[in-house]
């Protein structure tokens, strides 16, 4: 049977959808297609099977309260759970955290994961001008190493740079939110977790950012002696036990860098819904001219069902 | 290694040779400085400093003394030579980003670089051209410095860095300074540096700037430049975006539906993709990279706009060269018009 399992989808506690339009992450239509019928509907037209759930990026001002941070993560991922069961095979979840609120987040991981089987985390690129792979948050990598815990992550307007260009308004989604991947990237390699940390399978959005046309640079950094010794076997390695999804990223132009720099053994699916539709999707990947049918279906499901045991 | 790729060292090295063998009067003499004189790669991403300011760098370690050494024109040639480069357009972008808010200090900067420069292009005429420094973001200062640099010392275009603290290329405020660029149509070679939003993000990490923060902000001030309209009030500057364009080519599809929103469709009819396509870029910091970049590059804008370009001294031609080759992405046809033509269409006066 044709599968295609979309690890970029985003839906929402429906009492938190109004916060987020308040707040300007989402738009008043993109919250009207945040529901599990026309999320239904956009997979059933997309030939997608399976949809695993994360919420949009928290606002700076939940990231900034704990309480808010924990209710967040808490009411969407009840919601998240529910929809697991109410449309059995359709739906799983990336549990949100209360970063950066270590305590808080490892409790989370521990109710998330044990009561409500998340199928694993979600993950900002950054919270208050920390990256993943900063030395605050290793004791939450360390206890998802430990469970070998599926992270798929997603970028946000970056505390240091949200919109940064005063002149000319353009959303973060632009030039910052790929940016702010390849710094967590980075951070994850060069910092260090991702050597201390084996076991984590981290999945990057967007084709890894702004990284793979950064591969030079990396490959430079990775050069550096104090690097090198960290590195014993090379960036490059290091960059291929990472996941990355086709969310906003099925141009010919993203596609043949992921193709160059990591191979496509860890790319997998992602629409982005509500701001990308799945038929429209499948039918950019289709038309890239760059993915064989092999390779397109080692995308659509092969590459990430090792890695979600529910569906398998 | 060809005889091709490395002409100009060989060419010396057959001349000295030739003439030690008393055969250098076999060869025409008209022959011989014609091909000297015609360019085999030109270099459009290479710095030097003022010696005081390289002493200056290098007493406070913001300069290894590699780097420092680098900055000397003499070593600057042994690499040309090494990489078979026969011009280099040489280029101080970056100014001391503390200095930006003295416009004096930006003044005082701009004119001892761009003297420096000239000098050096003075003592190698076939060797050398340079991009002039502006006092950016003093406007005024600029508009006298521009003014300087053509018309007395005859530079071969401005360098720019992306951005100047708050304030990227393409600002209201620095309106006056392209529109004047764009009078004299103006090169204009661009540089990035780390913006005050973000510079030292990963230090801890041993990520420096120059890893992401360069390549964004390139593509930030190219964005600012093209969706603020300064691309199109100034249709005859012809703007070089360093490294491949920053990471322009990997976001295209994001600029490509921008301009397809309400908000810019009007300015667009033909879309982003008219202007990135009137851009030049240059291959410093990417002509390798598993090839990823550079495939990149020529999927998004015309052959004709790919320049060669080495960032020496960080980088050294012929690691330059190498993996423009390694890279399979280009034919010898392909890297014949990146090494030389595209370049000499753009600085027509280099044709020799």
């Amino acid at each position: 049977m044709a599968r295609r399992i979309d690890v970029h989808h985003h839906l929402a506690a429906p009492h938190l959808l109004p916060g987020l339009i308040d707040a300007g992450i989402l738009l008043k239509h993109d919250a009207e297609a945040m529901t599990a019928a026309h999320a239904l509907d956009d997979m059933d037209k997309g030939g997608v099977t399976t949809a695993i759930n994360s919420p949009p990026a928290p606002p700076h001002a939940v990231i900034d309260n704990r309480d808010r941070a924990i209710s967040f993560a808490r009411e969407n991922n009840e919601y998240f759970a529910r929809l697991v069961s109410d449309h059995k095979g359709r739906f799983g979840f990336f549990a949100a955290l209360p970063m950066p609120y270590v305590d808080a987040v490892l409790k989370e991981i521990e109710y998330a994961l044990d009561t409500l089987k998340a199928d694993g985390v979600y993950l900002m690129t950054s919270y208050q001008d920390h990256w993943l792979g900063d030395a605050v948050f290793a004791p939450v990598f360390d206890e998802l190493n430990r469970r070998k815990t599926l992270i798929y992550t997603h970028p946000l307007s970056p505390y240091c740079c949200t919109k940064p260009l005063k002149e000319v308004v353009m959303p973060d989604a632009m030039i910052e939110f790929g940016t702010d991947t390849t710094r967590a990237i980075a951070n994850m390699v060069f910092g260090g977790t991702s050597r201390r940390c084996p076991d984590l399978r981290v999945i990057w959005s967007h084709a890894g950012g702004t990284m793979p046309f950064l591969i030079y640079r990396f490959l430079k950094t990775a050069g550096i002696p104090v690097n090198a010794q960290k590195l014993p076997q090379g960036v490059v390695h290091e960059l291929k036990r990472f996941y990355y999804d086709t969310a906003q990223a099925s141009h010919p132009v993203l596609l043949t860098a992921l193709k160059q720099v990591v191979g496509l053994e860890h790319t997998v699916f992602g629409s982005d819904y509500p701001w990308g539709l799945s038929p429209t999707c499948v039918a950019e990947l289709e038309a890239a001219g760059v993915l064989s049918a092999d390779e397109m279906r080692a995308i659509d499901y092969a590459n990430i069902l090792p890695l979600l045991p529910r569906f398998q | 290694m060809t005889a091709d790729l490395f002409e100009t060292a060989s060419r010396r090295s057959l001349l000295g040779g030739m003439a030690a063998l008393g055969a250098i009067a076999a060869m025409p003499a008209g022959a011989a400085l014609a091909a000297a004189a015609k360019p085999r790669r030109i270099d459009v991403h290479r710095h030097t400093f003022s010696p005081p300011y390289v002493a200056a760098r290098r007493a406070s370690r913001s300069l290894t003394p590699q780097l420092a050494d680098g900055m000397d024109p003499a070593r600057s040639l042994e690499d040309m030579d090494q990489g078979g480069v026969s011009l280099s357009i040489m280029s101080a972008p970056s100014a001391p980003k503390e200095s930006f808010a003295d416009p004096q200090a930006m003044r005082r900067f701009a004119r001892e670089q761009n003297e420096w420069l000239a000098r050096v292009r003075a003592d190698h005429p076939t060797r050398f051209g340079f991009f002039a420094v502006t006092a950016l973001p003093d406007v005024e200062g600029s508009l006298r410095e521009i003014e300087y640099a053509f018309d007395t010392l005859k530079a071969d275009g401005v360098g720019l860095v992306t951005n100047y603290g708050d304030k990227w290329l393409g600002d209201p405020a620095f309106a006056p300074v392209f529109d004047e660029l764009n009078r004299r149509k103006a090169v204009i070679y661009t540089h990035p540096t780390s913006a005050n939003c973000c510079t030292g993000l990963l230090n801890a990490s041993g990520v420096d700037d120059a890893n992401i923060e360069y390549g964004t902000d390139t593509t930030r001030a190219l964005a600012n430049v093209v969706f603020g309209g300064t691309a199109a009030r100034c249709p005859d500057i012809r703007m070089i975006w360093s490294h491949a364009g920053g990471t322009m080519p990997f976001l295209v599809e994001r600029f490509v539906k921008l301009a397809q929103t309400p908000k810019f469709a009007a300015k667009f009819p033909q879309g982003f993709l008219p202007d990135a396509r009137k851009f030049y870029y240059d291959t410093a910091q990417t002509s390798n990279g598993l090839g990823a970049p550079m495939a990149a590059l020529k999927k998004v804008v015309p052959m004709s706009h790919i320049l060669f370009g080495t960032d020496y001294p960080w980088r050294t031609t012929a690691e330059t060269v190498k993996g423009l080759k390694d890279n399979r992405i280009f034919s010898a046809g392909e890297l014949k018009a990146i090494d030389v033509d595209n370049m000499l269409a753009l600085l027509p006066q280099f044709k020799g």
